[in-house]
């Protein structure tokens, strides 16, 4: 275990973008809500057509801890797509770049297995990356809660405070949630990156896209079909459909409010952890299938870190 | 006596170009042995087999195991120095330390400190910033503070100056090698290596053209300089090449009789890299 460690403090070390760019965004994230609440704390003084008062005082606990969570979704959904676009990256270069700059040498001399080397780099990409992202996802969130619980309360109501740590661990709950199945919805797509990482001479992004769209465009020329394509297509989104609910008896809708100015209408329901579904993913032959392919990529990708020899 | 290294018929071929062909060797524990070449001869090739980073075909065995199947388990026992180019350049020094500190059982930290503190290597250095001199002290400290049983050195100091070269031989002599550690090495500046190593191998174009130890060499080669007026009597007792130096005819002889050629002149033992020239020759004729 402390093998495995040590070789995923040392993916940190190297790709450093993996802490550093969803932290910036994260950043950027809680200095917009910043200067969003400094706009609202600031048309309160100045403008006397907006009703803030009539707006915060319109919600109730639940309505308030919604209100959070409509953030932290935002929040959770862009940095969702930075991590996807960092892992995607890090998974090509991390068997790639030690044979460019031949510190595969350096890294070969250390009595630690293909296996193991490997095995760090797609446990890094499927659990470090996500959790790493979560961390900041959680001190963002934080930050958020704190910023806008306090303007609110300078509106005029606490219930915001008061509601807010529920309604941030439970968005956590779920943002872990869904970054875990996430990653093994995903690991196929992990397993094929490594595998173009290990294989490829140069050109890795291109390696990691054409032979899909090849087999797409052979497959349309040959039979007309699109079976690839949509197989890929539910690969890359559709993990989410099976991961939460579609029951809409769990799907509530919990806050409206209209006036002549503002029109807002969130559809969330009284409990997060409601909409969570494990079971219709676990019981999904996609996901063993997935699995199934994910490890023969892995171990094309060991294979070739043993015996490739372009050094 | 233990054989570390026993290779039997080690062959590699690159496309057209045969790298190794048909070579066999061994290599026993407490020796410095000199694995020595033209470029492209098969050094490095050979070396990289030993150390389970390439396939070929063959049979080899290094502490018991083969080095194809079983890398990871070698590497225990076997520490490596390529060229200076090959730690990471993202890496800090102290980070370095670390890794090594985690993955290798038989590393002791300490004592690569105590190594380092006596460079002016800093521990917060990046290697992107060191010196090509500082990279191989470094890499150096890591490696004689890990107790292995064979260490694997290709063309270590490479691009580097003299002075950082003259100390990397004298450490190693001095701090690391013992009775119970073996030393493969390769390196074409022969003149710099030939005093410290026990055993030579010649390789030329993946053959291995000459495998001797030192002693074995002093009595089976003699290189004699002779007056021009006597070349032609040397001639007739068939050295194995012959050259000018200073106005003086040098002859080297392989079991050559010492008493007839020491009336022609002078004898001695030849410098490893003028019996390498030679027996290179030989092959190529």
């Amino acid at each position: 275990m402390s093998t495995l460690q040590a070789l995923m403090r040392r993916e940190l070390w190297e790709h450093r973008a993996i802490v550093l760019a969803p932290a910036a965004f994260g950043a950027l994230f809680v200095i917009v809500n910043l200067l969003a609440a400094l706009g609202v704390v600031k048309i309160h003084i100045d403008a006397n057509d907006v009703n803030l008062a009539g707006v915060v005082s319109s919600l109730d606990a639940a309505e308030a801890g919604a209100l959070i969570q409509l953030g932290l979704a935002l929040v959770a959904v862009w940095l969702n797509v930075v991590m996807v676009l960092i892992t995607t990256f890090y998974l090509l270069d991390c068997l790639y770049a030690e044979r460019k700059d031949r510190s595969i040498l350096f890294w070969k001399s250390l009595p630690v297995s293909d296996t193991a080397v490997v095995g760090s780099k797609l446990l890094t990409a499927a659990a470090v990356i996500p959790l790493v992202t979560l961390a900041i996802f959680v001190a963002a969130g934080l930050c958020i809660y704190l910023i806008t619980g306090l303007t609110v309360k300078f509106a005029g109501s606490g219930l915001v405070l008061s509601a807010g740590p529920a309604a941030l661990v439970e968005a956590t709950l779920v943002h872990l949630y869904a970054l875990a199945v996430q990653s093994l919805w995903y690991l196929p797509l992990f397993g094929w990156l490594l595998l173009v990482s290990a294989w490829s001479r140069r050109a890795v992004l291109l390696w990691s896209v054409l032979p899909p769209i090849a087999v797409i465009v052979v497959e349309q020329i040959a039979l007309g079909t699109r079976h690839f394509a949509t197989l890929l297509q539910e690969r890359l989104i559709g993990v989410y459909p099976l991961a939460f609910t579609d029951d809409p008896a769990r799907q509530e809708l919990v806050w409206r409010f209209e006036d002549e100015h503002a029109n807002v209408d969130l559809q969330f329901s009284e409990g997060l952890l409601q909409l969570l579904d494990p079971g219709k993913l676990l019981s999904s032959p996609g996901l063993w299938g997935g699995i199934v392919v994910a490890a023969l990529f892995f171990a094309g990708a060991v294979w070739m870190r043993r015996y490739r020899d372009d050094s | 006596m233990t054989t570390l290294v026993r290779a039997a018929g080690l062959s590699k071929r690159y496309g057209d170009v045969t790298a190794l062909d048909n070579a066999s060797f061994e290599i026993e524990q407490g020796r410095i042995v000199g694995l020595i070449g033209p470029n492209g001869a098969g050094k490095t090739t050979a070396l990289k087999a030993v150390l389970g980073l390439t396939p070929f075909d063959g049979e080899l065995e290094v502490l018991g195991r083969d080095p194809r199947r079983e890398r990871h388990r070698v590497m225990q026992d076997v520490c490596f120095i390529a060229d200076v180019a090959v730690m990471p350049k993202w890496l800090r020094v102290r980070q370095a330390l670390d890794v090594v500190d985690r993955l290798h059982p038989k590393f002791d930290r300490a004592r690569a400190e105590t190594f380092l503190s006596r460079t002016t290597v800093r521990m917060d250095s990046k290697i992107g910033q060191l010196s090509k001199g500082m990279v191989t002290q470094l890499h150096l400290a890591l490696v004689m503070a890990i107790e292995a049983r064979l260490l694997v050195l290709d063309e270590p100091t490479l691009g580097l100056d003299i002075l950082f070269r003259k100390e990397f031989y004298a450490t190693l002599l001095n701090d690391y090698f013992d009775d119970n550690r073996t030393i493969l090495v390769t390196t074409h500046q022969v003149e710099e290596i030939e005093h410290i190593l026990t055993d030579v191998m010649f390789i030329d174009r993946g053959r291995l053209v000459l495998d001797e130890s030192m002693e074995a060499i002093a009595d089976r080669y003699v290189e004699v300089s002779v007056r021009p007026d006597s070349a032609e009597a040397a001639r007739k007792l068939g050295p194995l090449s012959e050259s000018e130096l200073f106005g003086r005819r040098v002859f080297l002889f392989e079991n050559g009789d010492r008493d007839r050629l020491r009336m022609l002149g002078e004898i001695r033992t030849p410098g490893v890299a003028d019996l390498f020239v030679a027996k290179i020759k030989e092959h190529a004729a």
